[in-house]
């Protein structure tokens, strides 16, 4: 049986209120979060767009966990109302904008945290939190030689020994 | 399991990727196949990457609003066009009056005009086309009622400032393509001096600063300025001993040196953060004399609404003792052939991917008849700050060249003979004929930006171009290993041969001066006998 989390006890649903969303993650926890914050994201538009063609309601799987989806809810709430050019898909591409200061700060954590997080924005569909975090990780590894951001990235060394020394690995151009 | 980058969806990795600058690409896409296939394949990618290895940096939209594509093929285009030089039909230069070296900066050349009595009537701005870059051709005529002491164009900026001789009082700041007051300076175009009563040279240009050397009895002074607030940000008295003969020939000694008979030349410039005097010895044999480099601030320049007042200066001073021998010299040796300035009026070259600040030089040897050399630094002076930051307080500091950079490297070549050499960005140009061996003469255009080496020597190895490839005095064969650029510099070089009209000229025991510009031209001045042959051959880019 898996357990219930309310994501944010505030956010009891009541009346003026957008619908609920059940959202299960990789490791069973079901979290119910209002429709109206994760619009944000266009895979969640999506499946949200599919119910009322078909008028049946279920919970939306997703492929990571709860620590990594709250993150990401964490996000949506904080941006919820907000209009963020990266996110509108009728916009044009925009140009490379300051990073917002809240965003900073929200992903100051570990890398793999960090690439978790990209890669559940990416699967959601979030591309202003895909920015964000794109610039988190180039922050990362700016700077460092191959090898340290190997380490970085967690990537292996899959070239072989000619190839490593191939000219496109040291001046391509 | 700990998360991989290499797992990511392409376009998250472009995203990521995009954020990176040139440096942290290469090393990127070093590190596994995948990302070495996403950068491959995206072509906003390969610009970053062409872009530095071109040594350029990427232009405004403007309003052509050209995409990314158009823009590297755009590049390509530029990095190859120098390698296929063409010889233009006819003169679109004016003459040169008196033989003064046109001053170059960019794509413009200023030419100076001369009444009947010899004095500055005024000027000739020509921009040269480029179909490539989509400028076009202009030319403007600036009468001036003020005889030049000296000019300083920023073409970049659009900017043309003249002194004058006269008042010594103010500066005047014009646009070089309207001839009108600029638009940014202040005061109408006009820098005034009078509050501070003296009279100065401008000496170099960075960007909104000004640096303005006045002579005064006990010294150099230096001053900043910002052309666009008429604001003396910095000032630097307190310099060590100096030996002056002109507003721009003049030295610097550290306390304990003693300063050396003879004639001396010194350059002065400007960087961002950093004031470099830059000096030659009395002759070539004599003691290397160094570079002074003076930090006058910090970080980013101070924004406009926050003027600063002047600031007392130096914080720091360095001194590079070894940096070079042989900057240029007067040439009062008598020469076998004519003495020109080899010196290209910019020695310093900003690589957009480390800010490197290049200092180079070359440096012909005129008393020993059949031998060029150039002596060239290309340096990473901002990655020696990096590791060995500026200490507290005035200081000098001996750098020995070994210490100096990754780069640097003397390129010595043993040619036939010499009639021409000179230096303009990331190139040498070269013309050398014997005209006893009866070979035909040609131009030679030596290139030695290090990643446009890596990039011709790949190229090499592939066979697909036909370039020579210089290793100190050594020619590297097709197909050589080639370790990389840390401790050899290497060089490029094009060789093209002269118009027929020319190289007869040439064979006849003419006289030539040329001048290479930083986009593709190259200006020539033949002369048989006295009499005028051709003035110029130029190609574009």
């Amino acid at each position: 049986m898996p357990t219930i989390v309310s994501v944010d006890d505030s956010t009891v649903p009541g009346e003026g209120s957008s619908r609920l969303l059940l959202l299960v993650s990789s490791d069973n926890k079901h979290i119910v979060v209002e429709e109206d914050i994760m619009s944000r994201s266009r895979f969640i538009s999506k499946q949200v767009e599919g119910f009322e063609a078909t008028s049946q309601r279920h919970a939306i799987l997703l492929p990571f966990s709860s620590f990594v989806l709250n993150k990401v809810i964490e996000y949506c709430s904080h941006y919820r109302g907000y209009y963020l050019l990266e996110d509108d898909p009728d916009a044009a591409p925009p140009g490379r904008s300051p990073v917002r200061e809240w965003d900073q700060e929200f992903l100051d954590v570990d890398r793999n945290m960090l690439l978790r997080i990209i890669k559940a924005a990416h699967y959601l569909e979030i591309k202003s939190l895909v920015g964000s975090c794109a610039r988190a990780i180039a922050d990362m590894i700016r700077g460092k030689t191959t090898e340290e951001m190997r380490e970085i990235l967690g990537v292996e060394n899959d070239f072989t020994p000619e190839e490593e020394h191939s000219p496109s690995s040291k001046c391509t151009g | 399991m700990a998360p991989s980058l290499g797992a990511l969806a392409h376009d998250v990795l472009l995203e990521i990727l995009e954020d990176l600058d040139y440096k942290g690409l290469m090393s990127c896409q070093a590190t596994c196949r995948r990302i070495r296939t996403v950068v491959a394949s995206s072509v906003s990618l390969q610009y970053i990457i062409e872009l530095a290895a071109c040594g350029m940096l990427d232009g405004p939209r403007g309003t052509q609003r050209l995409d990314v594509t158009e823009r590297l093929r755009r590049l390509r285009l530029y990095d190859t066009a120098w390698r296929e030089l063409h010889w233009t039909k006819e003169d679109k230069y004016p003459p040169l009056v008196g033989r003064r070296l046109p001053f170059i900066d960019g794509n413009m050349l200023i030419f100076l005009n001369l009444d009947q009595s010899g004095h500055t009537s005024g000027y000739t701005s020509h921009r040269i086309p480029s179909t490539l870059r989509g400028v076009e051709e202009q030319r403007l005529d600036f009468a001036t009622k003020l005889p030049s002491l000296k000019r300083i164009v920023d073409a970049s900026q659009d900017l043309i400032i003249s002194s004058g001789r006269s008042s010594y009082s103010s500066y005047h700041l014009r646009s070089l393509s309207s001839g009108d007051p600029h638009p940014l300076a202040h005061n109408n175009g006009v820098l005034d001096r009078t509050p501070e009563r003296y009279g100065g040279v401008i000496i170099d240009i960075f960007e909104d600063l000004l640096l303005e050397v006045v002579m005064r009895v006990w010294g150099v002074e230096h001053i900043v300025w910002n052309w666009k607030t008429g604001v003396a940000e910095y000032k630097a008295v307190s310099l060590p001993s100096v030996l002056i003969s002109s507003p721009t020939v003049y030295m610097i000694f550290p306390p304990e040196v003693e300063p050396p008979r003879g004639r001396y030349r010194a350059r002065c410039f400007l960087d961002r953060n950093h004031l470099l005097v830059n000096a030659g010895g009395p002759n070539h044999d004599s003691k290397p004399v160094g570079i002074h480099i003076l930090q006058f601030r910090t970080g980013p320049p101070p924004s406009r609404s926050r003027a600063t007042s002047l600031t007392e200066g130096p914080t720091y001073v360095f001194l590079f003792p070894h940096f070079t021998p042989c900057l240029a010299f007067e040439t009062t040796v008598a020469a076998p052939w004519r003495t020109v300035d080899p010196l290209s009026p910019v020695p310093f070259y900003c690589d957009p991917s480390d800010r490197i600040f290049s200092v180079r030089t070359a440096w012909r040897a005129y008393d020993q008849g059949h031998h060029l050399s150039f002596h060239i630094l290309a340096s990473t002076f901002h990655s020696y700050l990096r590791s060995h930051p500026f200490p507290r307080g005035s200081t000098w500091i001996d750098v020995p060249w070994d210490k100096w950079g990754p780069m640097g490297c003397r390129v010595t070549q043993r040619v036939p003979s010499i009639t021409e050499a000179c230096m303009r960005g990331t190139k040498i140009l070269r013309i050398d004929h014997d005209p006893h061996h009866r070979s035909k003469p040609a131009v030679d255009i030596l290139d030695y930006h290090p990643l446009r080496v890596a990039r011709a020597l790949m190229l090499l190895r592939s066979g697909a171009t036909p370039v020579t490839v210089f290793r100190g005095s050594t020619l590297v064969e097709p197909g050589a290993a080639f370790d990389g650029f840390a401790t050899m510099l290497p060089c490029i070089s094009t060789n093209v041969p002269l118009p027929d009209e020319l190289a007869d000229a040439m064979l006849r025991g003419a006289q030539c001066q040329a001048y290479l510009c930083e986009n593709g031209v190259v200006l020539m001045q033949v002369e048989l006998r006295g009499q005028r042959i051709k003035d110029t051959w130029t190609y574009t880019i």
